[in-house]
């Protein structure tokens, strides 16, 4: 149960929860306390066994120690090493407002989503005084009221209804015009027939998909002249405005957007040919490595290498075929001793 | 004399990733890669161009959540451990390879470029690149920009007071770092809806971007098409990107970047080495990562793919900037025929595509800043600001609502994948708003308790964590993120409206998402917001 659930409740209810789950003393908590110590015991997220177990040890131990739990070290074991209580609580909960309204966006031209929601309490009304909820079929009434300066439920130009799903909480809603202004109410039928609205939605007004018919005369231009321009942007062929849209539209669809670029992440993944079924990569590298006094002066193949502080060096190469003469010179540090060894490998690959 | 302009615009951004709890963490790589692949690479080019005396206008904008993050000292010492260990790599990787003179060149390039990074980053500019990006706005050749303060996408943000907090931040958080007011911005996205333009005018914001559609679409329409600015009714400027030239670098298919002679980004040292060899260089979960060093081109289709040749890539970079400019002249001379006033193409990028996905990107630029300096005079280079200095009377008309990204509306950042997060994001704007305008003139805790349920809140609408759902890779941490920003935000409301104030949690919040450290959550009342002018 989240928090927001629980600040709903009666004091009495919270109790009998508390005592459902067995929290000692309260009938001496606040109805704060309550749901604090009713969260503590009964965490809105699923867990392993073996994480419930920690889980309660933790909150056991919260529990008994002063009332912050939210200061506590991170939970003992969890599988991300560092994450605590926040972290899990974070990621296995998301607000329930219990609130009654309903939200239009645009998509594009042609469509809308919707989403929304109704609080207990409405729904306790509703069931109440009109119908029960339970046996509500909600309706999605979509109104077009492009061009309507006041709407008041009645004054749209048109509307049609969408039956929806007492379980679904959004909608995608094609509207199939563009640069017109739509409202949604959400509701049902009452038994006489009338329709009720629960909530009416803000209003949103799609965007045109194409040249806007109203031309400035003080910025004319030749209808031929805009169309090239037009064509410039990226139509391609075509003579009427519609194609010339159409063609920049799919070019827009195809091409641009903004790439992959707007997420800097890698793709992750080990580069595998994709055209073969079986494969096998194998690369062969070479290892030399050894010792010599910490101040000397070593070179491999006559470049000179650092030598770790104890004078002992390692060097690795990637082995192609063929033959490699590798000389390893190291001279003292008073330039009086130089000692060279040269292994000579012969890499063949049949 | 020039016969019309190009503004050549990029938008560097990044979504805020940083994560004081954990050693290292992945996602902060890509911070990390943009900084080495891309910002360091670009800031080089145009710093030498400027040492040279070549003259350039590039229009830049740098998001705040980018700004932040080049700013905060953990990210700043963490990048500064992450190219030492990438220098270290790369020297073993040059004495590895000396027996493979094709794939020892490269190392070379490598090493050279990385030991490069440390000194500019950590020497020449102590860790901070934002004054590196703010001297060559003094000298003339950048004019940067600002964006969203998280990258909000406004046409599905609804409620106004969060976008105008979005624009305000942003704004407020450009000058606290480049002391200078933006002119310009970058709507996150190109994401446009009329009304915005209103608040970008309160906000001191003279100009913005739009798809090529937002502005051909414009009403009344508008004579010039995205050829020249239209004032919105607020009196905005709103300029339209070209799509011919956008094509010649973003196409997947016909694009500069695909060519066979670039690097190829997928083939990295960090999947083909012996395990051992790499792990040191490996994050801590040691699952293997690209560690940014690739050794191969594109070559074509299929796996067998051939040694990258630093020159044969160069000279292509060379020869497609020639051609890049050789389609602009052309395109102004044809335009410049049609037109009564002087054309400007706009060719907006994202700045990662430089360096990052597209390797030899950066020296594409150089070539193309030169040779236009040089080698022609039918293109002038030119920032929007220039040119509305240039030709002030612009026709007046209203966009139409529009986005770059795939179908040119809403649909990437509204679909099935992410649709479910506007639930929360409304609400949670809908209810710092409340907090603001029940706690007035907060002070002490309070104060820091309702900045911090700003930053929340912010954090949140990052257009990025929509639009990684969408796409796909990196889901979880887009999903996580989104889920803590609003349960974070959650708490913070509870405990500020049933005073309850927890303040371990409180700190611990401020010390995680500590963006925007001098934000002033009164930017959420609607009583004293538009009186809170920009200083």
């Amino acid at each position: 149960m989240t928090r927001e659930e629980l600040a709903g409740k009666t004091k009495q209810s919270l109790i009998e929860i508390a005592k459902s789950l067995g929290i000692r003393g309260y009938s001496k908590l606040t109805r704060e306390e309550l749901v604090e110590h009713i969260l503590l015991l009964d965490p809105p997220f699923s867990a392993s066994s073996i994480q419930e177990k920690q889980i309660s040890q933790y909150l056991t131990e919260a529990l008994a120690g002063p009332n912050n739990f939210y200061t506590q070290q991170p939970i003992p074991g969890h599988p991300t090493g560092v994450a605590t209580f926040e972290d899990h609580y974070e990621q296995n909960n998301l607000p329930n407002y219990n609130d009654t309204r309903i939200i239009l966006m645009v998509r594009d031209p042609y469509w809308l989503h919707t989403y929304w929601g109704v609080s207990h309490e409405a729904r306790e009304e509703i069931s109440n005084k009109i119908k029960c909820w339970d046996h509500l079929q909600l309706i999605l009434r979509v109104y077009d009221i492009t061009n309507v300066l006041e709407f008041d439920g009645k004054n749209s130009n048109f509307n049609f209804d969408i039956y929806v799903d007492r379980e679904a909480a959004n909608w995608y809603i094609h509207v199939g015009g563009p640069n017109r202004t739509f409202c949604v109410d959400l509701g049902f039928f009452k038994d006489d027939g009338t329709f009720y609205t629960i909530t009416r939605s803000n209003i949103v007004t799609t965007p045109r998909d194409n040249i806007s018919e109203i031309v400035d005369e003080e910025w004319m231009i030749i209808e031929q002249d805009f169309r090239r321009l037009y064509f410039m942007a990226g139509g391609t062929t075509g003579n009427s405005s519609a194609e010339l849209v159409e063609s920049l539209m799919k070019r827009l669809e195809n091409e641009m957007g903004s790439g992959g670029v707007s997420s800097l992440s890698s793709p992750m993944g080990k580069f595998i040919p994709k055209e073969r079924q079986f494969w096998l990569v194998l690369n062969t590298e070479l290892i030399v490595y050894g010792a010599t006094e910490p101040d000397a002066k070593v070179t491999v193949q006559g470049e000179p290498i650092e030598l770790r502080p104890d004078g002992t060096f390692t060097m690795r190469f990637n082995l192609p075929d063929g033959i490699q003469y590798i000389p390893v010179s190291a001279r003292s540090a008073d330039e009086v001793d130089t000692i060279t060894i040269t292994p000579v490998v012969t890499k063949q690959t049949t | 004399m020039e016969q019309g302009y190009l503004a050549m615009v990029l938008h560097a951004h990044l979504p805020y990733v940083r994560h004081p709890e954990y050693p290292d963490f992945l996602e902060e790589d890509w911070f990390y890669e943009a900084i080495t692949e891309t910002y360091i690479p670009l800031l080089k080019t145009f710093h030498e161009l400027t040492n040279e005396g070549i003259h350039f206008r590039i229009t830049l904008s740098l998001s705040p959540p980018l700004v932040s993050m080049l700013r905060d000292s953990l990210l700043q010492q963490r990048y500064l451990h992450k190219i030492e260990k990438l220098i270290e790599l790369a020297e073993k990787e040059v004495e590895r390879t000396r027996w493979l003179p094709q794939f020892h060149d490269v190392a070379l390039m490598y090493r050279d470029h990385y030991r490069f990074c440390r000194y500019f980053f950590a020497e020449k500019y102590r860790c901070d690149l934002t004054q590196a990006f703010r001297e060559l706005e003094d000298a003339g050749n950048l004019e940067l920009m600002t964006c969203g303060a998280t990258h909000g996408f406004m046409p599905l943000m609804l409620n106004e007071t969060a976008m105008r907090a979005q624009i305000r931040t942003a704004v407020q958080t450009h000058m606290d770092v480049f002391r200078r007011a933006p002119r310009g911005i970058w709507l996150p996205e190109c994401g446009y809806q009329p009304g915005v333009d209103q608040i970008l005018r309160e906000e001191g914001i003279s100009f913005f971007f739009t798809d090529a559609h937002g502005i051909f679409h414009a009403s009344p329409r508008p004579k010039y098409g995205v050829f020249a600015p239209i004032y919105c009714p607020s009196g905005v400027a709103a300029f339209g990107r070209d799509l011919e030239s956008s094509k010649q670098v973003w196409s997947a298919n016909e694009g500069y970047p695909g060519d066979h002679d670039y690097r190829e980004f997928y083939r990295d040292i960090g999947y083909d080495l012996e395990y051992d060899y790499l792990q040191p260089y490996l994050p801590s979960s040691g699952i293997r990562v690209p560690t940014g060093m690739k050794y191969y081109r594109i070559t074509g289709r299929g796996f067998d793919k051939q040694p990258y040749n630093v020159w044969a890539a160069r000279e292509k970079a060379a020869l497609h900037a020639g051609n890049f400019m050789f389609n602009r002249e052309k395109q102004v001379e044809y335009l410049s025929g049609m037109l009564d006033r002087k054309p400007i193409i706009i060719s907006p990028y994202d700045a990662e595509l430089f360096g990052h996905w597209w390797f030899e990107g950066p020296q594409w630029l150089n070539f193309l800043i030169r040779k236009l300096a040089f080698d022609q005079n039918t293109v002038k280079m030119v920032t929007p600001s220039d040119y509305l200095a240039m030709h002030p009377k612009n026709q007046v008309s209203t966009p139409s609502m529009s986005s770059w990204g795939y179908k040119g509306y809403n649909e990437v950042w509204l679909e099935g994948s992410n649709d479910w997060i506007y639930r929360y994001l409304h609400k949670s704007a809908d209810r710092m708003v409340e907090l603001a305008e029940n706690y007035p003139h907060a002070f002490g805790d309070l104060r820091r308790a309702l900045n911090q349920a700003a930053r929340e809140l912010l954090l949140m609408q990052s257009s990025d964590w929509a639009f990684i759902m969408k796409t796909g890779t990196m889901v979880d941490y887009a999903v996580r993120r989104t889920k803590a920003h609003i349960n974070r935000f959650n708490h913070l409301y509870e405990q500020i409206k049933y005073n309850r104030l927890e303040l371990g949690y409180l700190q611990r919040l401020e010390e995680r998402d500590n963006i925007f450290p001098e934000i002033n959550y009164e930017i959420y009342n609607r009583n004293t917001a538009k009186m809170l002018a920009v200083v």
